[in-house]
Formats: C-alpha cells, sequence, structure tokens
C-alpha cells in the first residue's frame, strides 16, 4: 500500500529531476571540500611519513611545517648526530620560493633537502628522479602543470636557473605546492641554519629516550615525534580549511534538505484533494506518511548516488586534465556524506508531513 | 437488515458564537441494496449528512449505525476502520491518484482495505469491466475522460464489497448521458452486491435509480413517497 501510495503521489518528472539535480550538487559539493581536505592532510601524513625520521626538531615555537620561523644552528644538528641513538640527522630548509617559468609565476614551499638521497625529500615520484645537488629540483605535479612545466624542462626559482628532474606527487597542500631541491644550494644563499633537524634513530633505540635526551642538552629547541609532527601540521592545515569545509558543507547539506522539504510541500498542497480521498476512504496518515517518506528516500537516494558518482568522476578528470585541485575520498568519506545528507533531507521532509494533518477528509467532498 | 440508520441525528458546525444547526434530528434506514437519494439545494446539509454518515464528522446528539456498528460512538481508529472495510465513497471528482493508473487506484484500495491480493486482483478486473473501462486499464487518470475516471471511482469504492456506498454529486461534473449511465450503473451494482447507496445530488434525474428520494432542507430531513426503481 505504501509504494501504491508513493508512486501515485509522485510529482512530475522535471521537479523531480531539478530536485535530483539540486541535491546531487549538494553531495558533490560537501564531497569536493572534503576530498580537498584530506588529499591536503594526505599529502602532509605523506610527507611527514616517507621522511623515515623519527623524530622532529625544530626551533622553539615552530611545531609545524605549513608555518615555521627560526633556524637551528647546523652545530648543534651535528651534535645530536654524535648522541646514543642517534643514526643519522639531516637537515632541511623550508622556506616560500618563488618560481617562474614561460611568463608565469607561482609561490611554491620550498623544502630543501640532502639531495639526492637525505631524510625529508619526496617520498612519491611520480616521474623522473630525485635531484642530485645544485641547479636540479624536483617539483609537485599540479605547480608543474600550472607553470607549464614538464620533466627537463627549465624554470627559475627564486631567480636561479634549475632543471625540473622529478615529478612530486602527493605534494599539494592546495594553497601552495612543494618544490625539493638540495640544502646545499640554501646554504649557499646565505640561509642561517636549518629548518629543522631530521632523525633517525638506531633500530631499537627508544625515540622517547632519544628525544628526551636531546631536550636535555637543548632545551631551547623543539623535539617532536613523527606522530606528533604529523598532528601539528594536521591542526595548522585544518585550523584555515575545516571552519570553511564546515560551514560550506552546511550550507550544501542545508539546500539539499531544502530541496527535499521543497518536493515533499509542494506534493502536501498540490496533492490535497488525493490526500484527503486516500484519508476519508480509510488509508491512515502513517500509511500516506510512508508513501511520501520512500518518495523522500527516493528523491535522496537518488540525488546522493549521482552526486557521489559525478564527484568520483570529477575528480579523475581533474586529476587526468589539470592536477590542480587534489581530491581524495574514501568510500567511508562518501557513507559518512551520504547518511548526513540523508539524515538532514529526511529530517526535512518531516516538516511537510506533519503538515498532513491539516488535511481534513471532507475536503474530498469539496474538491 | 438495515445498513445504514441514523436516529435523531443533529449536528451544528461553526464556531461556538457562530454555531449553526446543519442537521436537526435526522432520522432515516437504508436497507442492503437500496438506493436511496438525498436532494436539497446548496448548503441544505447533504454533505454534512454524508460525513457524519462516514464518521468523517461526529454527531451531536442521535444514533449512527453502520451494519449494527455504533459509529458515531466508535474510536477514530474503528471509524477508519470501518470506512476502510464497510464503506466505499465516490466523490463528484473521484481525485483518482495522478501516478497510478485506473488499475493501481483500484487496487490501492482493495489494499486500504486489506484485501488479499488475488482476491483483491480478480475483484479489480471484473469491477473495471463490468463498468466498461476494461480496456484502460493501465491509462493514467490524465488519459481518462470525465466520465472513465469516475467509472474507475465507483470501481475503487466497490472493490472491498462495503456494506454502504455514500455518493456525492457522482453525476455533478459530467454530461447528462454520462452522468445517466453512471448513476444507471451503480444502482444495478449495488443491486446485485446487496449494498446500500446514498446519493447526495442536485441531479433529480437520478430519481429513477433510486428506491427513495429524502428532501433535506435547512438540516431538516423529510422522505418523499416510496418510488419504484
Amino acid at each position: 500500500m505504501r509504494r501504491l501510495i508513493a508512486k501515485g503521489l509522485r510529482g512530475g518528472a522535471v521537479r523531480f529531476g531539478i530536485c535530483v539535480g539540486g541535491i546531487a550538487v549538494s553531495t558533490m559539493l560537501v564531497l569536493v571540500l572534503l576530498g580537498a581536505y584530506r588529499s591536503v592532510s594526505a599529502a602532509v601524513i605523506q610527507f611527514v611519513r616517507g621522511s623515515r625520521a623519527g623524530l622532529w626538531v625544530g626551533p622553539r615555537g615552530t611545531d609545524n611545517l605549513i608555518r615555521s620561523s627560526g633556524f637551528l644552528d647546523l652545530g648543534m644538528l651535528e651534535e645530536i648526530r654524535r648522541m646514543p641513538g642517534v643514526s643519522r640527522v639531516d637537515p632541511i630548509v623550508r622556506a616560500f620560493v618563488t618560481a617562474e617559468s614561460k611568463g608565469r609565476r607561482l609561490t611554491l614551499l620550498g623544502i630543501r633537502f640532502r639531495a639526492p638521497d637525505g631524510l625529508g625529500g619526496p617520498s612519491v615520484l611520480a616521474a623522473g628522479r630525485m635531484p642530485r645537488g645544485l641547479g636540479e629540483v624536483a617539483l609537485d605535479r599540479a605547480a608543474g602543470h600550472l607553470l607549464s612545466v614538464r620533466l627537463d624542462d627549465s624554470l627559475s626559482v627564486n631567480g636561479i636557473e634549475v632543471k625540473v628532474v622529478g615529478i612530486t606527487s602527493g605534494t599539494n597542500l592546495l594553497a601552495t605546492q612543494f618544490v625539493f631541491g638540495d640544502v646545499n644550494s640554501a646554504f649557499q644563499g646565505l640561509v642561517p641554519g636549518a629548518s629543522f633537524g631530521l632523525i633517525e634513530t638506531v633500530p631499537g633505540a627508544s625515540l622517547e629516550r632519544v628525544a628526551a635526551h636531546i631536550r636535555q642538552q637543548f632545551p631551547d629547541v623543539e623535539v617532536m615525534s613523527r606522530d606528533a609532527f604529523i598532528r601539528n601540521n594536521l591542526r595548522e592545515t585544518g585550523s584555515g580549511f575545516l571552519p570553511m569545509l564546515f560551514l560550506i558543507s552546511l550550507l550544501g547539506v542545508a539546500s539539499s534538505a531544502l530541496l527535499v522539504a521543497f518536493l515533499i510541500e509542494g506534493m502536501v498542497e498540490e496533492r490535497r484533494g488525493e490526500l484527503a480521498v486516500l484519508l476519508a476512504t480509510g488509508a491512515t496518515p502513517s500509511a500516506i506518511g510512508a508513501g511520501l517518506a520512500i518518495h523522500a528516500a527516493k528523491l535522496l537516494s537518488a540525488g546522493i548516488v549521482i552526486g557521489a558518482i559525478a564527484a568520483h568522476l570529477l575528480a579523475t578528470t581533474i586529476d587526468l586534465v589539470a592536477p590542480v585541485i587534489p581530491l581524495s575520498f574514501s568510500i567511508a568519506d562518501m557513507a559518512v556524506v551520504s547518511a548526513l545528507l540523508a539524515m538532514s533531507g529526511f529530517l526535512a521532509a518531516l516538516v511537510p508531513l506533519f503538515r498532513l494533518k491539516d488535511i481534513d477528509p471532507l475536503e474530498a467532498f469539496r474538491s | 437488515m438495515n445498513a445504514i440508520r441514523f436516529h435523531g441525528v443533529s449536528k451544528s458546525r461553526g464556531s461556538a458564537q457562530r454555531s449553526v444547526r446543519v442537521l436537526r434530528d435526522v432520522s432515516f434506514s437504508i436497507a442492503d441494496g437500496d438506493v436511496v437519494l438525498v436532494v436539497g439545494p446548496s448548503g441544505s446539509g447533504k454533505t454534512t449528512l454524508l460525513g457524519v454518515a462516514a464518521g468523517l464528522l461526529t454527531a451531536d446528539d442521535g444514533e449512527i449505525e453502520i451494519r449494527g456498528v455504533r459509529i458515531d460512538r466508535a474510536t477514530p481508529r474503528v471509524r477508519r476502520a470501518l470506512r476502510a472495510k464497510a464503506i466505499g465513497m465516490v466523490f463528484q471528482r473521484p481525485s483518482l491518484l495522478s501516478g497510478l493508473t485506473a488499475r493501481e487506484n483500484v487496487r490501492l484500495m482493495a489494499s486500504v482495505a486489506g484485501m488479499q491480493s488475488s482476491d483483491a486482483q480478480s475483484q479489480t478486473e471484473t469491477l473495471l469491466e463490468r463498468l466498461g473501462v476494461g480496456a484502460l486499464v493501465d491509462r493514467l487518470p490524465h488519459e481518462l475522460s470525465g466520465g472513465e475516471e469516475q467509472r474507475v471511482g465507483i470501481a475503487r469504492a466497490l472493490v472491498h464489497r462495503p456494506a454502504v456506498i455514500l455518493a456525492d454529486e457522482p453525476t455533478a461534473s459530467l454530461d447528462g448521458a454520462t452522468g445517466e449511465s453512471i448513476a444507471e450503473i451503480l444502482a444495478s451494482l449495488a443491486a446485485e452486491r446487496h449494498t446500500a447507496v446514498l446519493i447526495a445530488t442536485h441531479d433529480l434525474r437520478l430519481r429513477r435509480f433510486a428506491s427513495r428520494c429524502l428532501h433535506l432542507v435547512d438540516g431538516v430531513l423529510s422522505e418523499e413517497k416510496e418510488m419504484l426503481r
């Protein structure tokens, strides 16, 4: 009976299609934003995890890569290298640099490491190889696209001509992308020290003990485990992104819910005569409500599924055609977004459903 | 056995300050298979009479029985169940669900009445065939003429074999010939199925299909002399 009622009350295909389209766009909007945030987070995690460093040391007050200031003395890093349990200490220098090519200009986050195999280099090379010294860089894929630069092309970084020998992926933070070069080029550019020291410990050494030792010897530095450093960076990337993601997602979810409410309200209002006949002939309000709820569920399911598929296709297309906006969302992300939209849409549909009680079955005699 | 029995039924409508007595001490009964017309000018209380009979309105005084069940004393749930199982309704405009075919509209009523699927199917097909719309069962309401829609509406009212049919101006939106044929078929189906029919109408041509005619003026019911169909 409920399915028949749902079928009987369905509206015009055009209106249904418009509402499905609206819900699909809302779904895409939320998924794209979430996908962008996930990608930025994944880039941070990938870079820090891929560095092989168990501990990160930075100047006091600097606990993340995104916004860091100050420098560490290279001599201090050398002293840390000699501490028990430490097998390797490499400096990295991070600084915003200006890259130019073919008349295009872009600000990048320059990471200079002990090329080619020092700690803190790019963890995933999409093409090419690691830079091997001065005059060579590995450039993020999106930055390459924006600068119209390919492998083996040259570009200017802070006015110095360098060759792109590697293309990296998972190094796009949306607002900026990474470019990797040799740390010696930074020191030649009068950089007074390292932004961070990356520490690899000997197998079996206690990270906590090594960290405690460093803190004891050098109380003016920040010593962070890899996981703590990741958390700090995620906090930093999320601090600007998450409020916006939340706000826009909220608007997306609200607009989708309003569309559902609008359609169901339209059905209740336009079909008063038919609903009154149903009520007069003995159909229960709950059966009619369930019929309308089935309609809302169909609307939401169609919109969410189409939106999720479209978001996936959009992410794939962007990655293939213009990989400047990294979008990665998991099945779990899709499930969460779908559940959120479905729940809000369903709640919104309850508003017009409650208005069923305003329909007097006697209207059947007057329509 | 009386399918419908009204005894001393009164009903006022409107606000407490401007209350109007729409039905005044109305008494009548209709036996199984009888077709009874209620005629009267607009505002005379015909629709209220049907509403009270269907349990959609509660009488202020009096007794109303549908097949021996006091609908005036029943709970809303029992009234609804009674409407679903024992009462069929025909409206001026059938208001078929626009998304359902003729067959599905009739099946929906059978489903509301809780009929077995096989019984509902055979009743639906039989009635639609009998009403002359057997070839149109898969058409949507907007693909039917007014007369065809009303025939489907009658099938909907009869599919669950109700004891009583309450019809409100069933021919008002139809042309004369179609209206008469609709009334004729309703009367003949009611007779075949021993269903009591109460028709509220302005259309005095329907008299020839009725066994009795009741006049309702200002809420007061008076009986016209018994007629032969």
